[in-house]
């Protein structure tokens, strides 16, 4: 995957990134509920059977892989409860560890990040006209028009991603208007959007998905540190 | 990119007569059938297409040998094959001298970022391309090999491709910067033997380093044992594969090896391997034919674009879309290609690359001319378009305010609005030489294609919107698809649709004049959520991997409890003595996923005794749809087994155990249109859920619903308010409350309160804004109010002039209950105040004063004379109805409008159907009519369809044009002049 410098030093930022399906048999979604506590299933429980669906599913992996990276198993990870930003509780709060997931249709991301702040969004792509989105930047708009029209759809979906993926690593969402976030400097999903760096993630074709990181530490910076699909 | 240009200042002098009208000439006299004009041709081409075809072959003089004999083999659009006995090469016919073109004229330009630019004589060219084809044959590429070349829109990828196509192989072409999971997408079916690239513009990632792009790549072409660098950058390092230098390659050879010639090919060998912009699953590999793909090129060139040797063409494409085939295609006629591989930093770019180069023929999209167009740019002032002499549209819906906007800013030239797809690598509608242009549409249906646009039913319908088909075979469909053995994916792409006929999966409207207008994508693509399926990929799947299942077919399935949505319904005919079981249903899916994608799988798979089958044989994907569906299904004859339906209706009940009660009806319109709009986005409380993000709704769903709300009930609610209470009861009660905030008469200026009120009615968009200049600085008049107006109802349907106009005089009359009033308006806004007039009239309400701001006549007033003298006033560009103009537009936008209001041009498409739609009534009293100064004499003759509404009619002329009426710089003198009629009135 991609990565400045796989081989930096070991201040650099890390984030791994897992990708899932949200839509798995009755089976799997039994297995996956066993390791959720029962606020994270209450709050499944209250979506229609699709959304449950992909609430377990997707809720589930992010424990799993945070459950790897600090060495517990899925059910111990100490979760905030939903809804909200994933966050860990406790004495694993300050350790600078930080969680990230995203869904869209039958695909799910979720991401566990070392020595940043992070956000991750994935969305499958829509084919609009570059002209009919209202959360779109006037430098990102203008970027858009002068594409080659098959540019577009992926395009788009670039830049919303981008968006999403930062104000869900602010923590916002979109209680923050998305055109306060302008991904127009980023080149092919790379690049700055302010205080942040997105990342363009390598996500199968009809999917697209984007990191935004925010390095805590002063001495690692935006653009280096390393992405590992896992 | 250079400034100054290099084109010779004269231009040959144009032709008489295009090259359509000559051609038209040549089939007349050899079929003995006379063919008056541009429709007569268009109707003989497809009911006479060997003739068409043949007399096309000879008559465009390609360099071909063979036999012309047998010209189709056959009547049927699928299995039709043109042109057996003809052999030819592509890259000869695009580049061998041609009689009365100078073989030493420019015939490539690419034009770098950095300003460099590169030119290719038509000699120099064909020898570039002959030193490259030598050098692949010498690296073991020639006659039916498969290359793909990696670059992007620059000279070193045309050359490759074309040396290429030269020596008989086929190519795909993408760019360097789409990734390797897109590249691999498109390549890895193709199974190159060589990838070329060129890394000139490239960004980061092509040096072979583990796990780069490059190294990506080629981990996924196993068979590309060969990469040719085209660039001068450091050779890549990669393990196992020849790396060469073409340059290297070239220097090798030395100037005494013969040059490897270029093969004459059967017409339907591959030239071009195309993807389909499917935006998921693995792309369809679409193989198109030497002969095809040049003589439908060279079709559309000469008799659609007229483009010859005097034409300088440019169209912004990239490597990867087919619009870059389609250019190359330009240099058979002679024409120049301009080719850009550098950014595009804002719509001055394009316009001075246009200027430069002299270009003629421009292809752009609606997005960059409505860029321009936002921006205020005015190309045909601000930039040397002398040479220009027509502009192509392609990639999305072209809207009736840009032909205005482009005939106001840009000139008096054809604005061509082309559609057509990958799939034919051409178009099905496009320009025509002898054809008015009409706002809004295309001008012509391409020659030798029965295009058609279908009801519902199949049946063949005019004037309203249907899928399109085209019911003739055309030289330019895909010869096969890769990776389909059996033709079946083909088949399901194009041909199961409707019988005798290929579906091309875009609405479309046509009328009986051969205009047409394209809507965009149909769902004859599975559209499940927004996102595109091929079918063809499930069957696919299901054949190599479930050997169980014997037939299948794929269906899009109206949801059952979520109105507006769609599902992937499954109908799984199994081999005898299988049963759909758990662990067959899993396979089914899990197969599905991995091998397609996630969005392949299907919601409901369902047993049935058996698919409906044609008598042909074909699955009969319609009949399903239909029955899955409960609709009618038409043409149940053409069914072999027609009691299949019946198995599949069974099979539906039974698995519709599950059942929502149906909404209760919605009392409050507030929450009627929150219920509407959240349906159309496929959310419905079910199941007692009510919350937008439970019910599977998401953060880019919630963008588009706070939009249309702001558009289409003018409720600005902000998304932490939706956020707060995410359901349709909270939502609405938000809509109530911005609604309460919005009164919907609002006063724009003091005046004096003793003399008759001055009511301004809203604009297209139903706002006032627009007339705050205006009102401050009118004179000696009473207080001025503006009266908005939402222009739908609750339902979403929009509401007439004579509704607008009865809601304002129900609002101004709460204002002003009693007492003579004063009315005017702008454009839309004066065609309600006109209607408001005439009410207020019946009801006995004197009405002093009505002014109409240069409003012109809706169409559904004019005479079939006067409205054939209104578009044709259209296209020579001065009159524009004025619903959506750039300055006003601005003056709405810029100044007034806060960000938080975006214009949707969605909402003035549609008051402009309102407007037209309205029939002007006699009005009895005093009008005086601001005439906007810079028009052309025809659209003043409209006059005379408000005067014999209204026979009290003045004329007061205001400086300006239609659409900058309101602006400062004209505001000034129009205040003063209405002030004047005003007092005048008292
Ligand atoms: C959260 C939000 C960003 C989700 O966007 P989306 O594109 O629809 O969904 P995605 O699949 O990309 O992300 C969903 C996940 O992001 C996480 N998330 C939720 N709130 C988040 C926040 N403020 N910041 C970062 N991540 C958040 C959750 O884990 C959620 O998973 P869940 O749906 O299983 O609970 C969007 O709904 C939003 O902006 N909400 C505003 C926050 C808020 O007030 N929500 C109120 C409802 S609880």
């Amino acid at each position: 995957m991609s990565g400045r410098s796989p081989a930096g030093p070991a201040r650099d930022w890390d984030v791994q990134v897992r990708l899932v399906t949200v839509d798995a048999s009755p089976s799997d979604v039994e297995a996956a509920r066993a390791c959720l506590t029962p606020a994270e299933l209450a709050h499944a429980d209250r979506g229609v059977p699709p959304v449950r669906t992909r609430r377990v599913l997707l809720r589930a992996a992010l424990r799993q892989l945070a459950g790897e990276v600090l060495g517990l198993t899925a059910a111990e990870v100490p979760l905030a409860d939903p809804p909200g930003r994933p966050a860990l509780i406790g004495a694993l709060a300050g350790q600078d560890v930080d969680l990230g997931c995203s869904a869209s249709g039958a695909l799910g991301l979720v991401a566990v990040a070392r020595r940043c702040r992070m956000g991750v969004d994935l969305e499958r792509l829509t084919t609009a006209a570059a002209d009919a989105e209202d959360w779109l930047t006037a430098a990102e708009q203008t970027a858009l028009a002068q594409l080659p029209a098959d540019r577009w759809p992926a395009a788009l979906t670039r830049a919303w991603t981008g968006k999403e993926a930062v104000l869900k690593g602010v923590g916002t969402g979109l209680l923050v208007d998305p055109r306060t976030v302008d991904t127009a400097a980023a080149q092919a999903g790379h690049g700055p959007a302010g205080d942040w760096h997105l990342h363009p993630l390598d996500v199968p074709a009809g999917w697209m998905a984007s990191l935004a990181v925010r390095p805590s530490g002063p001495t690692s910076r935006a653009a280096e540190g390393t992405v590992t699909l896992r | 990119m250079s400034q100054t240009s290099l084109r010779p200042a004269s231009s040959p002098p144009l032709p008489a007569r295009p090259q359509v009208a000559e051609f038209r000439d040549v089939l007349a006299r050899s079929t003995g059938r006379p063919l008056a004009d541009a429709l007569a041709l268009h109707a003989d081409s497809v009911a006479h297409l060997r003739d068409f075809w043949a007399t096309f072959l000879s008559w465009s003089q390609l360099a071909w040998e063979g036999s012309a004999e047998e010209v189709c083999t056959s009547d049927d659009v699928e299995s039709a094959t043109f042109f057996p006995g003809v052999r030819l090469n592509y890259a000869e016919n695009l580049l061998r001298p041609l009689a009365g073109v100078d073989d030493d004229r420019p015939a490539l330009t690419a034009l770098h970022a950095d300003g460099g630019r590169e030119q290719w004589t038509r000699r120099q060219l064909r020898e570039a391309v002959a030193d490259t084809a030598t050098a692949l044959a010498v690296l073991g590429l020639g006659a039916g090999g498969r290359a793909v070349v990696v670059g992007t829109n620059n000279g070193s990828t045309v050359i490759a491709a074309l040396a290429t196509a030269a020596v008989g192989a086929s190519i795909s072409s993408g760019m360097p910067d789409m990734g390797p999971t897109a590249l691999l997408g498109r390549f890895t079916q193709v199974a190159p033997t060589v990838l070329l690239l060129d890394r000139t513009a490239a960004p980061a990632g092509w040096d072979g380093a583990p796990g780069d792009v490059l190294d990506q790549l080629l981990t996924g072409l196993p068979t590309a044992g060969t990469l040719l660098v085209l660039d001068d950058l450091p050779l890549p390092e990669v393990p196992d594969r020849r790396v060469q230098r073409l340059g290297d390659v070239l220097a090798d050879l030395g100037p005494g090896t013969p040059r490897t010639p270029w093969p004459r090919l059967p017409f339907n060998d591959p030239l071009f391997v195309m993807f389909s912009s499917g935006t998921t699953g693995p792309p369809k590999a679409m193989v198109h034919g030497i002969g095809g793909t040049l003589l439908e090129h060279v079709k559309e060139h000469r008799l659609h674009g007229d483009l010859d040797a005097r034409d300088t063409l440019y169209f912004h494409t990239t490597t990867a879309w087919m619009m870059w085939n389609w250019q190359l295609s330009a240099l058979a006629v002679g024409a120049r290609v301009v080719l850009y591989d550098g950014p595009v930093t804002g719509p001055e770019t394009l316009w001075q690359l246009v200027a430069d180069e002299g270009v003629t023929v421009f292809g752009t999209s609606p997005a960059q001319l409505q860029l321009s167009q936002d921006l205020g740019l005015r190309p045909g002032e601000e930039f040397s378009l002398h040479r220009l002499r027509a502009v192509l549209s392609t990639g999305s819906v072209l809207h009736d305010w840009q032909f205005d906007w482009f005939s106001e800013a840009v000139g008096p030239l054809p604005l061509q609005s082309i559609s057509g797809g990958t799939d034919l690598v051409g178009c099905f509608v496009l320009g025509h030489p002898e054809l008015p242009v009409v706002r809004g549409r295309s001008q012509s249906l391409s020659l030798g294609m029965d295009v058609a646009a279908l009801d519902p039913a199949g049946r063949p319908v005019l004037g309203e919107a249907g899928e399109l088909v085209c019911r003739t075979p055309f030289p330019s469909r895909p010869v096969h698809f890769l990776a389909d053995p059996d033709g079946a994916r083909l088949h399901a792409a194009y041909y199961a649709e409707h019988a005798g006929a290929w579906t091309h999966g875009d609405v479309v409207d046509l009328e009986a004049d051969g205009t047409a207008r394209v809507h965009g994508r149909s769902d004859g693509v599975l559209n499940i959520d927004g996102v595109r399926i091929g079918p063809s990929e499930v069957y696919r799947v299901l054949r190599t991997a479930v050997p169980q299942v014997a037939q299948a077919v794929a269906v899009e399935q109206r949801h059952p409890t979520v109105p507006g949505a769609t599902r992937l319904v499954l109908l799984v005919q199994l081999r005898a003595g299988v049963v759909l079981d758990g662990p067959l249903e899993r396979t089914i899916r899990d197969e599905l996923r991995r091998q397609a994608s996630p969005a392949h799988v299907p919601a409901l798979v369902l047993a049935v005794p058996a698919v409906p089958m044609t008598h042909s044989g074909k699955v009969s994907e319609k009949a399903a749809r239909d029955t899955v569906n409960g609709d009618r299904v038409a043409n149940v004859e053409a069914l072999r087994n027609p009691g299949s339906l019946t198995g599949i209706t069974e099979a539906m009940a039974a698995a519709d155990a599950r059942q929502v009660a149906p909404a209760e009806p919605d009392h409050d319109p507030h929450t009627a249109a929150v219920r509407r709009l959240w349906r159309e986005l496929g959310v419905v409380p079910h199941e007692g859920i009510d919350s937008f993000f439970d019910l599977g709704g998401t953060s880019r769903q919630s963008m588009t619903l706070l939009r249309r709300l702001r558009l289409e009930l003018g409720a600005g609610v902000p998304m932490d308010q939706f956020l707060a209470d995410p359901t349709i009861a909270g939502l609405a009660a938000a809509v109530r409350r911005a609604g309460a905030d919005q009164p919907h008469v609002v006063q724009l200026a003091p005046g004096d309160p003793t003399a008759p009120p001055l009511f301004l009615l809203h604009d297209a968009w139903g706002d006032v804004d627009v007339y705050r200049p205006l009102a401050q600085r009118l004179t000696g008049v009473g207080p001025v109010y503006g009266v908005r107006a939402r222009l739908t109802d609750a339902d979403g349907r929009r509401r007439s002039i004579a509704e607008l106009a009865a809601a304002a005089v129900t609002e101004l009359s709460a204002v002003a209950p009693v007492g003579p009033v004063h009315l005017a308006g702008f454009s839309f806004g004066g065609l309600v105040a006109f209607e408001a007039a005439r009410l207020l009239e019946l009801q006995g309400r004197p009405v002093g004063f009505l002014g109409l701001l240069d409003v012109l006549p809706p169409r559904a007033s004019m005479t079939s004379v006067r409205r054939w003298a209104h578009d044709l006033a259209g296209q020579l560009g001065a009159v524009v109805p004025g619903l959506a103009d750039r300055p006003l537009r601005e003056v709405l936008r810029q100044r007034f409008r806060p960000a938080t209001r975006p214009v949707d041009r969605q909402a003035l498409d549609h008051s402009e159907v309102v407007f037209d739609q309205h029939a002007l009534q006699p009005y009895g009293g005093p009008v005086t009519y601001f005439l906007a100064r810079r028009r052309i004499p025809v659209a003043g003759n409209l006059l005379s369809v408000w005067r014999a509404a209204a026979p009290r009619l003045t004329v007061v002329p205001v400086p300006g044009a239609h659409f900058d009426l309101l602006a400062v710089r004209h505001v000034e003198v129009l205040a003063a002049r209405v002030s004047t009629a005003v007092s005048a009135s008292r």
